[in-house]
């Protein structure tokens, strides 16, 4: 279960795009919104600059 | 009659010596037996299908023999335009096509004979479930399974007889995960060669349309009807260098599945094919990472309206997967394309020191089809399903999966050839002198 404050922030993130999520879909997405941070770093560590 | 390749019912209605209408009725027929049991289509055109039919028939009776598809009946994953077009989904559950799809028209143009529409998970994506708006299509090899996806409808209509080929999509493997699942062909081709156009979108920069059938002829036909070009499948491997990036999937593939992809490649070293050992510069969680980074980015721009319209219409794994595409900030998709950069970059090394990449098309076997909707962690997770499919739709290059053996539990077992961008021909080649060489493809699971 993730973080009043994380789950917070995902909500925020939502309603700033025109968005919302039910409780049981915020208990959902926070551990997501986590794990996320794994593949964000990782395709970071690979990212090759563009051309020029 | 149902387990003619689309190749032997192509020539036999050419030659006469059977009428595309006979053959029709016969996949009709067997198309209202199974399709309760089976979920593949969502829609049948029995009437337009048997008028298409005998215009075909009464064409070649007066010697304009379009070609191979002339007379065959064929199907469309529902993400085509094309009469009802649902894409799996409530949101879209009334709506028809207005103008059909360019790969449509063209295999109208080839002759084909359109049967009907088939089931595909959500918007191509969210993996289907028996709680979901449409039933979810069964696999034909045991019927409590997904038959893989996104392409359901299309795995199960070509193994179980239903159609003599079908159209699917492939954006991160769901041509070739079904023909894995299913134990028939499934072909992703060069990106850019085959028309997109009129075809509903879940990720623009790496959606493939892609056939499936029976046999690697069998999809090379459809994909030269397609793509307006000859291919030459004929010469074997002999000294075709074959790439083997065991790290790639070591670690992550189920032991069967291991086990019958090794026996693969031993079949290729001797029908003349000479083994290569590769190591590619990335891991399989860096590849999934970069695909789903970009197609839930994709997706998510691309279905935003709707979701703030008729959110709750989605199926939850999709909605879930679309407000997930709402979270990410913007670097990470910049990042992920120029991650996809380092891949292309990885995979055209690797294919200088040969000609075709061998794989498992996916580490694992069929899953069951589970009673509602997965829990998106399973999806979105530091140890994710070991799909090695989305490769070829980063680096655009050219893949097929054809059937290598079975599981002890007799599910179908895949083993996928990738090569480089424009090699369309010599990855069919290497497919069909395997498939050649062993006799994996000739197995139905429904007489």
């Amino acid at each position: 279960m993730s973080s009043p404050e994380i789950l917070r922030e995902i909500e925020g993130q939502l309603r700033a795009r025109g968005l919302d999520a039910a409780e049981d879909e915020l208990a959902e997405l926070g551990p997501v919104y986590e794990a996320l941070a794994d593949w964000i770093q990782r395709v970071e560590r690979l990212a090759l600059p563009e051309p020029g | 009659m149902h387990y003619l390749s689309l190749a032997e019912a192509g020539r036999a209605i050419a030659a006469r010596e059977l009428a595309a209408v006979e053959v029709t009725r016969a996949l009709l027929d067997r198309i209202q037996r199974l399709n309760p049991e089976l979920g593949v289509y969502y829609a049948v055109f029995a009437e337009s299908a048997l008028a298409e039919a005998a215009r075909a028939d009464s064409e070649i009776a007066e010697g304009r023999v379009r070609g191979p598809l002339h007379g065959v009946p064929i199907a469309f994953k529902d993400l085509y335009n094309l009469g009802p077009t649902t894409a799996g989904s409530a949101v879209l559950k009334d709506n028809v096509a207005v103008r059909e799809a360019e790969l449509v028209a063209c295999m109208r143009e080839a002759g084909a004979v359109v049967l009907g529409k088939l089931a595909t998970h959500e918007f191509a994506l969210a993996a289907a479930t028996f709680a979901d708006h449409f039933p979810p299509a069964r696999n034909p090899w045991d019927r409590d399974r997904s038959p893989g996806g996104s392409s359901t409808g299309a795995g199960v209509a070509v193994a179980a007889g239903l159609a003599f080929g079908a159209w699917g999509t492939d954006t991160g493997g769901s041509v070739r995960l079904p023909a894995a699942h299913c134990g028939v062909v499934g072909f992703k081709p060069t990106q850019g060669l085959l028309s997109l156009e009129g075809v509903i979108p879940l990720a623009w920069s790496l959606d493939h349309a892609g056939p499936l059938a029976r046999s690697v002829e069998d999809a090379a036909l459809m994909f030269e009807a397609a793509a307006s070009r000859r291919l030459q499948l004929d010469g074997g491997i002999e000294g075709l260098r074959v790439g083997v990036p065991r790290g790639f999937w070591a670690a992550t593939c189920d032991p069967q599945v291991a086990a019958a992809v090794e026996a693969a490649i031993a079949d290729l070293a001797a029908a003349g094919a000479a083994l290569v050992d590769i190591e590619l510069p990335f891991t399989i969680e860096d590849v999934i990472a970069t695909g789903y980074l970009i197609t839930m980015s994709e997706a998510a721009a691309h279905h935003r309206r709707a979701l703030r319209e008729h959110g709750p219409e989605f199926g939850r794994e999709f909605r879930l997967v679309l407000k997930t595409g709402n979270l990410l900030p913007a670097t990470a998709y910049v990042d992920a394309r120029r991650a996809r950069r380092h891949i292309t970059a990885g995979v055209g090394e690797a294919l200088l020191a040969c000609e075709v990449l061998v794989m498992p098309t996916v580490g694992a076997l069929a899953d069951p089809i589970p009673a509602g909707p997965r829990p998106l962690g399973l999806r979105i997770n530091v140890r994710p399903a070991p799909v090695y499919t989305w490769l070829a739709n980063l680096f655009g290059g050219a893949a097929v999966s054809v059937p290598c053996g079975f599981s002890a539990e007799g599910l179908p077992i895949g083993l996928q050839v990738l090569g480089r961008p424009g090699d369309d021909e010599r990855v069919l080649r290497a497919a069909a002198a395997y498939e050649a060489a062993t006799a994996w493809s000739g197995r139905h699971p429904i007489p």
